[in-house]
């Protein structure tokens, strides 16, 4: 059921108040899946002589991706919470444009989801890459 | 012999450093994140903030927040070290570079970190 799964991340997204500071919002959610974007803006700027976004926007914007991939894999009925998340950032965000994460919970466990992401602005190159380890609630044995 | 400094101009000056190494950068500000120093050591906080909670029923601070605040520390930390001697040496303009970095879980009350 995508429709419901969808609802359910809208409304995990909507909850946490970090994702709303940084006007995130869900562009789409499969099964163990998420495509999460936010808006360019100079209170999020990490380099102010090249106006590039600050690193840490892009940590938040896929852990948030990351976390909305594992609420939404058909094993998780509950929240989770990140266990482990590393981040190799291959590049600056173009200043200016969107911020998006792509994100896939390959595998679950009784009490971990593993999940892998990536980030891109308006391009097709990336930003970062993201491995991480997320914990599971309420997963059927 | 070169008479030394007063004390108050040091502070001052390596205040007036800090202030504008950390000043420049606007998440810092959004995130909330200050700096106090000791000498050349410097200890990072977070303080509690709603805007940075990650689950409101446990209540967390997102993963994302606390993954930011160790990037900001250890970006500020690194500017800190490659700033100190230029400007106890005299000259101004920090210059900062990008990082790298992880995170996890954390309870919602204020963090400190410091390298």
């Amino acid at each position: 059921m995508p429709e419901k799964k969808a609802r359910i991340a809208r409304q995990f997204i909507a909850a946490i108040p970090h994702a709303r500071a940084l006007d995130m919002q869900v562009d789409e959610v499969l099964s163990g899946q998420a495509e999460l974007s936010l808006p360019y803006s100079a209170r999020f700027i990490g380099d102010p002589e090249t106006g590039v976004l600050h690193g840490g926007v892009v940590t938040a914007l896929l852990d948030t991706a990351m976390g909305t991939a594992v609420v939404s894999h058909p094993q998780s009925t509950g929240g989770t919470a990140t266990i482990d998340l590393r981040i190799d950032y291959m590049r600056g965000a173009t200043p200016g444009q969107r911020l998006r994460a792509e994100a896939e919970c390959y595998r679950v466990t009784r009490s971990v989801a593993f999940v892998r992401a990536t980030a891109y602005d308006e391009g097709d190159e990336p930003v970062a890459a993201a491995a991480g380890a997320f914990t599971v609630e309420g997963a059927k044995p | 012999m070169k008479k030394p400094e007063p004390v108050q101009v040091i502070k001052q000056r390596r205040d007036a450093a800090l202030a504008e190494l950390v000043g420049g950068i606007p998440y810092i500000g959004f995130l909330g994140v200050t700096f106090e120093r000791r000498g050349d050591e410097l200890t990072a906080t977070l303080p509690y903030s709603e805007h940075l909670v990650g689950n409101p029923i446990l209540p967390a601070l997102h993963g994302g927040a606390v993954g930011a605040f160790l990037e900001i520390a250890a970006q500020i930390e690194l500017g800190w070290q490659i700033y100190w001697p230029q400007f106890e040496a005299g000259a101004t303009g920090p210059k900062l570079l990008p990082w790298t970095t992880c995170a996890r879980a954390c309870r919602a009350m204020p963090m400190r970190g410091r390298w």
